[in-house]
């Protein structure tokens, strides 16, 4: 590549590369997951109902924790889990590099700042064990979080949800909401390639602001107008304002057994 | 700003789902009311909506780029009511399928960025921009205000949130057991971030989104500026006065005009030597002899009351232009208020 077009590619990696960059990511995030949920696996036979209630129990398992040793437990079950259900190594390692690089940031000042038993280099014993503490819990609870989703369809997850007994209204917004997410990601990816497609050289910045504010305007006037259009589509289809939710099937002997042995080992573990 | 598990104590936890709560189920309630079945459709796709723009890396001035959470532009656009349940259910999402922010802290998520957010930046805009017309630069400042008092109101309260930590949830050595760090470093850690960088990228998001609105779509600004749209009319309407009185005072002007408009002939003007002279050199020479028989015979019809724009009763032309013009506008004025009103009976 010559000087000239290395120097325009990098200048132009902006707003515009930076942002596309994010809309793919979440888009190729949740493609994998959606893949995965639906393939063959330990996770993916188990009732979503009880993955929901056992992650549930061991993020709450990870909250309340005294113990880094019981937050280890925590990590090392879901790693297996995660295993057993052919969830891929690279992607629990880059959730761990981005957890570790963000809470490390955070944690890291801790060592030195919390007050107690000097261990050397102005490291405590206390901002050790804060600082482990706080990077055990984060790690645990993500770990958990990320390996429900990718071993749940959506969809699923939100029939688990409304078993909780969560309002249907807000089974009903979350589900909606994450169908049109992909829409407006695709709208805006496609807004924000056909700017790209345009630009020979980088724009000023007062320019770039513009366009990105622009952007953010045309798709809220989208975003409006859709609204309209669906409640439009919803009436015309008997929508009257009251949402409804199916029935669930009653969970089996052995979805009851995995909730009992995960909520009394927590249970038994906490308590010690 | 998104607070991940194991920041907070699991009670500070339920504390959040816990005052949250009421906030949502009178939002709920409120804006069902209002929108009746436009509600699903309305508060999901904007929180897609706000899902999305979370995701924006916007320009920021010294070649930096920041996120912003979009939360004075939902109080600004749907109110706060609507705005912290569209920003619940963004964050909702956010935490559950793609882990930006916890499960156990979706509460205290919520609870800080969607509602002290939306409320407090509501609050502000209604302030600043008070009746202010919809497409004034009072309402741009208070949208950017909004914006920024929203996103400092919401990292603040996650600062105590943090700082409350180490004073309640130690073990028996003294370690903290969740966020480290007390109030002292806490609030500034969080502060310092949020009045400068994400404080400026919330305000350039409401205000220059609002800006775009205003130029392009002013009626979804609407629903939140309600004495805005009358002031807009009302500002405009004066200028128009004001236009339309400059111009009757103006139109003696048309009295330096030589000659008569083309077309515009009397039938006593193709017997004036001297008009027919005019007629003949603006129609290439043509000029019938006498007045044309229709004209003639249409022209005594109908009298005008002010003939040639000059009332008989008064002695100066000018005046007289001046109240034709007053006279002409007040009787179309006249028309039009009975045509409206007819309309709308």
């Amino acid at each position: 590549m010559s000087e000239g077009l290395h120097h325009l590619v990098h200048r132009r990696k902006g707003f515009l590369d930076r942002t596309l960059a994010e809309l793919a990511h979440v888009l190729d995030r949740s493609f994998s997951a959606e893949l995965l949920s639906t393939s063959s696996g330990l996770l993916q036979g188990i009732d979503p109902r009880v993955k929901l209630a056992g992650a549930g129990i061991l993020i709450l398992t990870a909250a309340a924790s005294r113990s880094l040793w019981l937050l280890a437990a925590v990590f090392v079950v879901t790693v297996t889990l995660a295993f057993a259900s052919h969830l891929k190594v690279r992607e629990l390692l880059t959730l761990w590099i981005s957890v570790l690089l963000f809470s490390g940031v955070i944690a890291l000042p801790a060592l030195f700042l919390t007050p107690g038993q000097p261990l050397g280099w102005g490291v405590t014993k206390q901002g050790l064990q804060a600082a482990t503490f706080l990077l055990a819990r984060v790690l645990a609870t993500s770990t958990v979080g990320s390996v429900l989703v990718s071993t749940t369809p959506w969809n699923h997850l939100l029939r688990a949800m409304r078993a909780f007994r969560l309002p249907v209204v807000a089974v009903v917004l979350i589900g909606m909401t994450y169908r049109y997410i992909f829409l407006f990601i695709q709208t805006t990816m496609d807004m924000l390639e056909g700017r790209q497609s345009r630009l020979a050289g980088e724009l000023p910045a007062k320019e770039r602001r513009a366009m990105a504010l622009a952007t953010v305007g045309v798709l809220m006037s989208k975003a409006f107008e859709l609204s309209s259009d669906i409640h439009l589509a919803m009436q015309s289809r008997g929508y009257r304002g009251e949402v409804h939710a199916l029935d669930e099937s009653p969970l089996r002997v052995r979805d009851w057994a995995i909730l009992s042995i995960l909520a009394v080992g927590s249970g038994v573990a906490l308590w010690r | 700003m998104h607070i991940p598990d194991g920041y907070l104590s699991p009670s500070t936890c339920a504390i959040a789902y816990a005052s949250a709560a009421p906030f949502w189920y009178v939002a709920m309630q409120k804006v069902k009311r209002q929108l009746h079945t436009r509600f699903v459709p309305l508060i999901s796709v904007f929180s897609a909506f706000s899902f999305v723009i979370m995701m924006f890396n916007l320009p920021l001035p010294g070649g930096t780029t920041g996120h912003a959470t979009g939360v004075g532009l939902a109080a600004v656009v749907l109110g706060p009511w609507a705005g912290m349940l569209a920003i619940s259910v963004a964050l909702a999402i956010q935490a559950v399928f793609f882990g930006d922010g916890g499960i156990t802290a979706i509460g205290a998520n919520c609870f800080n960025i969607a509602i002290v957010g939306s409320l407090v930046a509501s609050l502000v805009y209604r302030l600043v921009a008070g009746t202010s017309a919809m497409g004034s630069s009072r309402r741009l400042l208070a949208a950017g205000l909004a914006g920024y008092a929203g996103i400092n109101a919401a990292a603040l309260i996650t600062a105590i949130e943090f700082g409350l930590q180490p004073m309640l949830f130690r073990d028996a050595a003294g370690t903290p057991l969740y966020a480290p760090y007390p109030l002292s470093i806490a609030i500034p850690a969080m502060m310092i971030g949020h009045l400068t960088f994400a404080g400026f990228a919330e305000f350039l998001v409401s205000a220059g989104v609002v800006s775009y609105l205003q130029r392009t779509d002013p009626t979804l600004l609407a629903r939140e500026a309600p004495g805005a749209e009358v002031s807009l009319a009302a500002a405009s309407l004066r200028k128009l006065w004001a236009g339309l009185a400059l111009l009757m005072i103006l139109t003696p002007l048309g009295l330096l005009a030589v000659g008569s408009a083309w077309g515009e002939w009397a039938p006593e003007d193709f017997a004036n030597p001297e008009t027919r002279r005019e007629i003949a050199s603006a129609s290439q020479g043509q000029a019938p002899a006498t007045a044309p028989a229709g004209l003639q015979r249409l022209s005594t019809i109908w009298t005008a009351p002010i003939p040639d724009y000059a009332p008989p009763i008064l002695k100066s032309a000018a005046f007289g232009y001046v109240l034709s013009a007053m006279a002409g506008t007040g009787l179309i004025i006249l028309f039009s208020l009975v045509a409206f009103r007819r309309r709308n009976v």
